[in-house]
């Protein structure tokens, strides 16, 4: 009885004295320690791509890009985003959305108004006064300069490179967007009933895949938008549609290593349909690496769209783009603005979404992970 | 091995059947008709009042001379039988046969290829090993990022750049604009010519080879990186041999592995690649003919022009296979007997 109670005593002194060492957990710590423990996947891998400050500065270049596109209006524009005139308060840019959506009306005497040219009583324009249309007859060729309103210079007929690169950022990424979106979404799909359901079907469509690999894509892009015309869906489909085979082979390489977990039985015994568990239960495991091949995606169709457009392929003539700016150096040779800053553009948010790109993937790998 | 190459073509013919049907399908269901860029540009010649049905006379005569009358079915076949007899047909724009269109720009193409690879490893390759070998050291993250960056740079960008800024007299005339050869240069002395050519060259094939140069070198570090941890790697360094045996003889040979590999993917690539570079440097190669083809909607040009990128790419996977089982004895094509 003795011997136990000094084995007791011992114990007790000991958990006293680890506790003096490490200074019992408080209650705020303990919390969180719960915390991390309890932690999702993607809180995790959202920690660890934030510890990367390369992969940081790329997915802010990335949104800076973002709201460029969707605010181009507002930063280049030949309407002032507010105006008095004549006693009335106008908010043009947004009366122009307005009109664009038959939502609204302008005047009769405001149809086709030159904002420019009449002095308001008040207004606020935005920092470029001119839209990528814009031909300025005095200033055509014009190298860069703050006092002619034309910061990056102009064109051969006149139109500023500033406006056109801010406006031309809407066509490259929503091109780099839906295409990759495309492209991810078939072979997401394609890739899981290749891996879930193997056999037959996974013959068939890996052969397909094989078939797709061969096709000299590039050749098969110009092909489709130079015969079928210059459309922005047209250079995101033929994108899509000729780059999803990476994606498939990464999906169903993903769904095979899922395919016999424990889980998939226990979802299988259920009764759950297969659609089900594919889209459900089984994709959502395999979409990471799948993610990543995404935003290497969104760099090669921004590239592809740019070298379109560059070529003279891409969309209407009439629409801006970096590629078609970057193509008129090729007229102009003694304009060098023409050539540095479209590409700097289609450089930037190269390097941008390949950062992003890599710095998921390093996120996601647990290997790298502490 | 004979019999593996023959079997690997075998199963490449209906891959090729499956990608001339969808290209044939696409290029003549585009709406446009070719017959009308023909007739358009003679229209000139004719009589206003005559004009119309001439005109109409002479696109129907073109359409049956062509073809184009007929189901895109029978077309598809009668292209088909045509290929296989290696009749690739006539171009619609200057009636010569499409064969000798293609072979006679493929030297051009195929010489300024092979030499970009050539030069792409030679750089790649030891660059590669140097940053695996002193990983993280000063010199390994400046090559990774310099390598980055190259990486990312659009070809057709640096290229234009290099026109505006080294080949052009308001800046810099370093170089020459276009083409291969300074006019009138056939008569000069052959040292002289020579060094005319390579003026000519030395741009289009800078900015051919620093993007996939790049990407090599990135691969050949990973690629030797992996090598490195092996065990059998301890073991050499265990057993006392110098680093630089240790790496130059015990890991570059299974470190290369992967390396060769990509050469399948990158001649095709820069055949791919040629049709923007050779644009804009106007160099007279099959990429150049590829993007006059497609502007000036010349069927038989265009299907030519795929059907011998297909097959480039299905020779540099073939060549692969075949480099592979030389530098790595557990490849074998066929079941060893006796």
């Amino acid at each position: 009885m003795g011997a136990e109670k000094t084995s007791e005593k011992i114990a007790e002194d000991l958990k006293d004295k680890l506790a003096e060492d490490n200074q019992s957990p408080s209650e705020e710590e303990l919390f969180t320690q719960k915390r991390d423990v309890s932690q999702s996947y993607w809180s995790l891998v959202k920690h660890q791509y934030k510890k990367n400050k390369t992969a940081l500065f790329g997915f802010y270049t990335v949104i800076v890009l973002i709201v460029m596109a969707l605010t181009a209006d507002f930063i280049a524009n030949n309407e002032p985003i507010y105006a008095k005139y004549n006693g009335t308060t106008y908010f043009p840019v947004f009366k122009e959305y307005l009109v664009g959506l038959g939502l609204s009306k302008w005047p009769a005497e405001l149809l086709n108004f030159d904002w420019k040219s009449t002095p308001l009583e008040s207004s606020l324009w935005p920092p470029i006064r001119y839209k990528p249309s814009d031909v300025d007859l005095y200033n055509s060729s014009a190298a860069p300069s703050a006092s002619s309103g034309h910061f990056l210079g102009t064109d051969a007929i006149g139109r500023d490179v500033l406006s056109g690169l801010i406006h031309g950022s809407r066509v490259s990424l929503s091109v780099g967007f839906v295409a990759a979106g495309i492209s991810v979404l078939i072979g997401l799909v394609l890739g899981a009933f290749a891996g879930f359901y193997g056999g037959t079907v996974d013959i068939i469509i890996m052969r397909f895949v094989e078939i797709m690999i061969l096709f000299p894509s590039f050749f098969l892009i110009i092909t489709i938008v130079a015969l079928y015309g210059s459309s922005i869906w047209f250079i995101m489909i033929a994108i899509g549609l000729t780059s999803w085979t990476g994606n498939a082979r990464l999906t169903r390489g993903e769904v095979l290593k899922v395919r016999n977990m424990d889980y998939v039985s226990a979802a299988t015994s259920l009764g759950l349909t297969n659609k089900r568990i594919i889209f459900r239960h089984v994709l959502p495991n395999a979409i990471a690496p799948v993610l990543v091949s995404g935003a290497f995606d969104v760099a090669g169709a921004i590239l592809i769209e740019a070298a379109l457009s560059f070529l003279g392929f891409g969309v209407a003539a009439t629409t801006v783009t970096w590629g078609s700016v970057l193509s008129e150096a090729r007229g102009a040779t003694e304009s060098w603005w023409l050539a540095v800053f479209p590409g700097f553009m289609i450089f930037i948010t190269v390097v941008a979404y390949n950062l992003v790109g890599e710095g998921l993937r390093d996120a996601l790998d647990p290997r790298l992970r502490d | 091995m004979t019999e593996y190459v023959v079997k690997r073509l075998l199963i490449f013919i209906p891959t090729l059947l499956a990608i001339t049907f969808i290209t044939f399908l696409i290029s003549h269901l585009a709406p446009g008709d070719p017959t009308e860029l023909k007739v358009g540009v003679s229209q000139e010649s004719m009589r206003t009042d005559a004009k119309s049905n001439l005109n109409q006379e002479a696109k129907n005569y073109y359409k049956q001379k062509w073809g184009l009358d007929k189901p895109i079915y029978t077309q598809y076949a009668i292209w088909l039988w045509n290929m296989v007899r290696g009749d690739f047909g006539t171009s619609f724009v200057d009636n010569r046969p499409v064969l000798d269109k293609i072979v006679e720009r493929i030297p051009t193409t195929l010489s300024i290829s092979i030499f970009v690879i050539f030069l792409e490893y030679i750089i790649a390759i030891p660059i590669g090993i140097f940053s695996a070998a002193r990983q993280y050291s000063f010199w390994d993250r400046a090559s990774t990022v310099i390598l980055f960056v190259l990486y990312s740079l659009p070809s057709f960008w640096i290229a234009t750049m290099c026109i505006v800024f080294l080949a052009n007299v308001e800046y810099l005339k370093i170089f020459p604009t276009s083409g291969l050869s300074t006019l009138g240069s056939e008569t000069w002395p052959f040292i002289e010519r020579a060094w005319d050519r390579i003026q000519h060259l030395i741009l289009p094939i800078a900015c051919y080879a620093y993007a996939s140069f790049a990407f090599l070198s990135r691969q050949m570090r990973g690629s030797m990186l992996e090598v490195i941890r092996q065990d059998y790697i301890r073991t050499a360094r265990a057993k006392g041999l110098t680093e630089k045996t240790v790496i130059l003889k015990h890991a570059l040979r299974n470190s290369l592995i992967p390396i060769i590999t990509l050469l399948g993917t990158i001649l095709p690539a820069l055949v791919g690649g040629s049709v923007i570079i050779e644009t804009i440097f106007s160099i007279p190669g099959v990429g150049q003919l590829a993007f006059q083809a497609i502007i000036a909607r010349d069927y038989p040009l265009i299907m030519a022009e795929l059907v011998m990128s297909a097959l480039l790419t299905v020779f540099g996977l073939l060549v692969v296979d075949i480099l592979y089982a030389y530098v790595d004895p557990r490849i074998a094509f066929s079941k060893k007997t006796g």
